[in-house]
């Protein structure tokens, strides 16, 4: 069949809006565990965005007269050993780790995937040179790289985030340049090899337009893990410091008085793994979507 | 693979010389007097040039050496050596454990496409993914030996069971072959919290990438061809659906390493367990860099055999690859 | 007349897709004598595989027999159990799908496969099954069968691939072989071939038939009857020689002008127009009424049964059938004849809007 080269350019199709609304009412409808994730995202980009408000304490209000309280009406999560409340501080820490998660990834996306455009379009000596530097980060399990280099600078939760931004872009542009070189042979970007100018900056363009789903499934998936590198980095001493309540060091502070507060380390290891869930959720769900080897494989006989 | 391994030693070498600012002080420890680190810095020839530097730091690292750990005064190989095999045997179960549980649940969910034990097996393979190994850690020891006492704090032996003679240092292994029943279940003992801990991980990965290969294997002609060959229904799965599905699953060998990596440095120190991943957690908490970056070194080293042996299991087990 | 060794009696198909029906097989009847060659011809979607799925019991999941019989050598196969119908799949009843590519498993070798089939229903050793597999290649016309028993699928051609199928189907001897369009997947040049040993072996071994395929160029090579499938039900049933000199029912005579065959021009291929009808709905008369140039009003309103017209070997479900010059014309002659406009029965109409681009 042969289309209009236009059509291509000018996204094929139903218009944006309802390929949104029919895509969101088909994921939904797909899984319940897609829902469940929804909603946990949902309520974790909530609670980031208005938990200091709905805090029943200040996260660092230092109560001597109500230090390890078990949980109880006044202090849901109880108490740790300097009277902080427990929700409050939990509540205020998925806001650090939603932000932390959000700069790790944004700096890895940006950074990973425009390398990888360059690497895919221009090929050559670039592309050679890019291949084998991101071959280089990946040739170490992620997490230990990390750590190393956030060892090497020295603990602090902006050398975490660094770190990991560090080890999680190469996955991208590896990740883009393998959509782009299937892409480079479509229509409009040959169109635009052709043409030049203005046509050039359309294609570039469609070619994002192009990647970007990959790249949101990519992304979704990767939060949790940021999340759970970030946390992991604290427990070994490297990222955040007290008294900043992000999860991950409220474990490990809480870890030496498991046995006399078990809820101290386990209420915000429960907010972790459940935010991550539901991240990891819908990052799943996406990508089932989004795949198409998964989609409707329901027929088979004629 | 030369490259790769040529890569990880100049990422290292860049850790432990360019980053920080001054690597005698690193090299010195963070108590250091200046005349000690003045003198460090002479033994290590920090004063010449990087290029010369790192030529040294290659031979050096030729010749197996990796620096001395201020912590253990040891050389950072000895200690290596050491700890190593504990880490080889935790980490070695939990793959067997994580896989072989994954490839069950992975199964199942597929069979059950649709079904609730598919959104079950899911669900439950997601969480894996998702706990964080060291509260998962510390949960379990709260749970089972704080409140229930049914599995010990840490360590790898009781210490009324004499331990084996020591062969590979995987105690379980040493005690098998050497016909030790009481340290081997002694041994297992201690094993089951670390390893479900670390298994956790794997178990999630695996179900997840053994759900999608069977699927599609499912959806293939010669599995309809073998039903209409009159074979057995295990036979189909044994040799026609699990066969093909394990490829995929051995590809994914790499990232389960990365994840048991990451476990192994939170799991072993809560578990006191007397592992690779112990002895990088204290380097890193010493600011023991020699250490830490030999245990970094190490480590990214197994991580380029073990996608090596990836690549070697996929020759094995796909023809297509092996004749072409 | 010989006692048939399989006989299919009102067989009735459904799946589920979603939360909808889909009538696959609406009351196929047929029988199958030994060493007999049955065609089963139509387009895609008429039902013509799903049949064959069904009768050896190896519809997927979401597909189910709904009622009918299939009684093969006196018993009734689907009352059988899950054992003893896979000591018949393989054995006594065999099948070569499609395409040979996906139908062999990419990581076993030939052998392997072969092996597998013998040992799964002969009590034979792995060298025994090993040497049968060897002679059966041979016989398959596969040229030094020893070295190619440890090769993989992925070394070999796809007219090779297909008599590896073959020689594993055939490796017990069964009744009855049903082959799914064992050539479409092939070259033109190779088809012939494959098509030549499949009836060879056959007919060696007394094997019967029951040939799948939209081609009726290679129906009139294979075959000695043909059932004609539409949209689930048999239209027309009749000897092979029979089906191709008098063609009586619309859909047949359709189907045949639009193959290309001798005597024909090229400029007079004809598609028949429009599209099959939506299986999903409940079947409501004849399903090629909205095709069909002959349709009378009752062709709306009821399905014909298959019934004997002409000597007894010709059945056919039609309430207005082509006459031998009306068949050679491809229309109907009589100048006062109009096909008749849908009734007012609103489900019908809606189902010829959709059928009728």
């Amino acid at each position: 069949m042969i289309a209009p080269a236009r059509a291509e350019v000018e996204f094929g199709g139903p218009t944006r809006g309802r390929v949104w609304r029919r895509g969101i009412a088909s994921f939904l409808s797909a899984s319940w565990l897609n829902v469940l994730g929804a909603a946990i995202v949902l309520l974790v980009v909530f609670v980031a965005a208005f938990g200091p408000a709905i805090a029943p304490h200040d996260p660092n209000h230092i109560d001597l007269l109500n230090v390890l309280k078990p949980p109880s009406g006044a202090y849901p999560f109880g108490t740790d050993n300097l009277g902080h409340d427990m929700l409050s501080r939990v509540l205020a820490g998925a806001r650090i780790s939603l932000v932390v998660a959000v700069i790790i990834l944004s700096l890895s996306v940006a950074f990973g995937t425009l390398l990888g455009i360059v690497s895919g379009l221009m090929g050559g000596l670039v592309d050679e040179l890019i291949q084998r530097v991101t071959d280089l980060f990946l040739a170490f399990p992620a997490f230990i790289l990390a750590a190393a280099i956030a060892a090497t600078l020295g603990p602090s939760l902006y050398h975490t985030v660094l770190a990991l931004a560090v080890v999680f872009w190469p996955w991208y542009t590896r990740l883009a340049r393998g959509q782009v070189l299937s892409l480079r042979e479509r229509e409009f970007v040959l169109a635009s090899r052709v043409a030049g100018g203005r046509t050039r900056w359309i294609a570039i363009r469609h070619l994002l337009v192009n990647i970007l789903p990959i790249i949101v499934v990519q992304v979704s998936l990767d939060v949790g893990y940021a999340m759970l590198a970030t946390s992991a980095l604290s427990f070994l001493g490297l990222g955040a410091q007290p008294p900043t309540p992000e999860w991950g060091a409220l474990i490990t502070d809480g870890r030496s008085f498991i046995q006399t507060a078990w809820w101290w380390p386990t209420f915000p290891g429960l907010a972790l793994a459940i935010t991550v869930l539901g991240f990891n959720l819908l990052g799943d769900g996406l990508r089932d979507a989004i795949d198409p080897r998964l989609r409707g494989s329901l027929g088979g006989v004629e | 693979m030369v490259f790769v391994v040529w890569g990880v030693t100049l990422v290292t070498f860049f850790l432990s010389r360019v980053v920080p600012g001054d690597p005698a002080r690193l090299l010195a420890g963070p108590k250091a007097s200046p005349v000690e680190i003045a003198h460090i810095r002479s033994i290590y020839g920090l004063d010449e040039p990087l290029l010369v530097q790192y030529e040294k730091y290659v031979v050096d690292l030729v010749h197996g050496d990796l620096g001395q750990s201020f912590v253990t005064r040891r050389a950072v190989t000895t200690d290596i050596a050491t700890f190593l095999p504990a880490t080889l045997e935790l980490s070695g179960w939990a793959l067997l454990i994580g896989f072989g549980l994954g490839l069950v649940f992975g199964g199942f969910a597929a069979y059950g496409r649709g079904t609730p034990i598919d959104g079950g097996s899911r669900l439950f393979a997601i969480a894996g993914l998702s706990v964080p190994a060291f509260w998962l850690a510390l949960l379990l020891q709260l749970l089972f030996h704080t409140r229930l006492g049914w599995f010990p704090l840490g360590g790898r032996l009781s210490a009324s069971v004499a331990p084996p003679p020591h062969l590979t240092g995987i105690i379980t292994l040493d005690a098998l072959v050497t016909l030790h029943v009481r340290a081997f279940l002694d041994a297992l003992w201690h094993l089951v919290l670390p390893v479900a801990a670390l298994a956790a991980g794997v178990f999630g990965l695996m179900t997840r990438i053994v759900r999608t290969a069977v699927l599609d294997v499912l959806g293939e002609d010669f599995v309809r061809g073998a039903e209409a060959k009159g074979l057995g229904r295990w036979r189909i799965i044994r040799r026609h659906v699990m066969r093909n599905a394990m490829l995929p699953a051995v590809t994914v060998l790499g990232l389960e390493f990365g994840l048991l990596a990451s476990g192994v440095f939170v799991v072993e120190a809560v578990f006191q367990w007397p592992g690779l991943g112990s002895y990088a957690f204290q380097a890193i908490q010493a600011s023991d860099y020699a250490a830490t970056l030999g245990a970094t070194l190490v480590i990214a080293l197994m991580y380029v055999i073990t996608n090596l042996v990836v690549d070697l299991a996929y020759l094995y087990l796909d023809p297509r690859i092996r004749y072409t | 007349m010989t006692e048939p060794v399989l006989a299919v009696r009102d067989l009735v198909v459904r799946f589920r897709t979603g939360k909808r029906v889909v009538h696959a097989v609406n009351g196929v009847s047929f029988e199958l004598e030994a060493a007999g060659a049955l065609g089963l011809v139509g387009e895609s979607g008429s039902g013509k595989s799903v049949t064959s799925l069904a009768i050896l019991r190896l519809l997927p999941r979401h597909g189910w027999i709904e009622r009918g019989e299939v009684r093969f050598e006196g018993r009734d196969l689907l009352a059988l159990s899950a054992t003893d119908m896979r000591t018949m799949r393989g054995a006594r009843l065999s099948m070569v799908l499609q395409d040979p590519l996906s139908s062999l498993n990419p990581v076993l070798s030939i052998g392997e496969q072969i092996e597998e089939a013998i040992r799964a229903h002969a009590d034979a050793s792995r060298a025994e099954a090993r040497r049968r597999a060897a002679e059966l290649l041979a016989a398959v016309g596969i040229p030094r069968p020893d070295e190619q028993l440890d090769r993989f699928p992925h070394q070999f051609s796809g007219g090779m691939r297909q008599r590896v199928m073959i020689a594993t189907a055939l490796a017990l001897r069964p009744t009855v072989l049903f082959a799914d369009e064992p050539t479409t997947a092939l070259d033109v040049t190779v088809q012939a071939q494959v098509l030549d040993l499949l009836r060879t072996l056959t007919a060696e071994m007394g094997t019967a038939i029951v040939l799948i395929s939209h081609d009726l160029g290679v129906m009139a090579r294979m075959t000695e009857d043909i059932c004609v499938m539409y949209a689930g039900f048999v239209v027309e049933q009749a000897p092979t020689e029979e089906i191709f000199r008098r063609p009586s029912h619309p859909y047949t005579v359709g189907l045949l002008r639009s193959i290309p065959h001798r005597g024909v021009a090229r400029g007079a291929l004809h598609a028949i127009d429009g599209a099959p009808p939506d299986l999903e709905r409940e079947p409501v008369g004849c399903p090629f009424a909205p095709r069909c140039a002959w349709r009378i009003e009752a062709c709306w309103r009821e399905m014909p049964p298959l019934v004997a017209a002409g000597d007894g070997a010709h059945l056919l479900a039609c309430h207005h059938p082509a006459t031998p010059e009306e068949a050679a014309a491809g229309r109907p002659l009589d100048p006062g004849f109009a096909p008749a406009p849908p009734p007012g029965d609103v489900a019908a109409a809606a189902a010829l809007l959709e059928a009728t681009p």
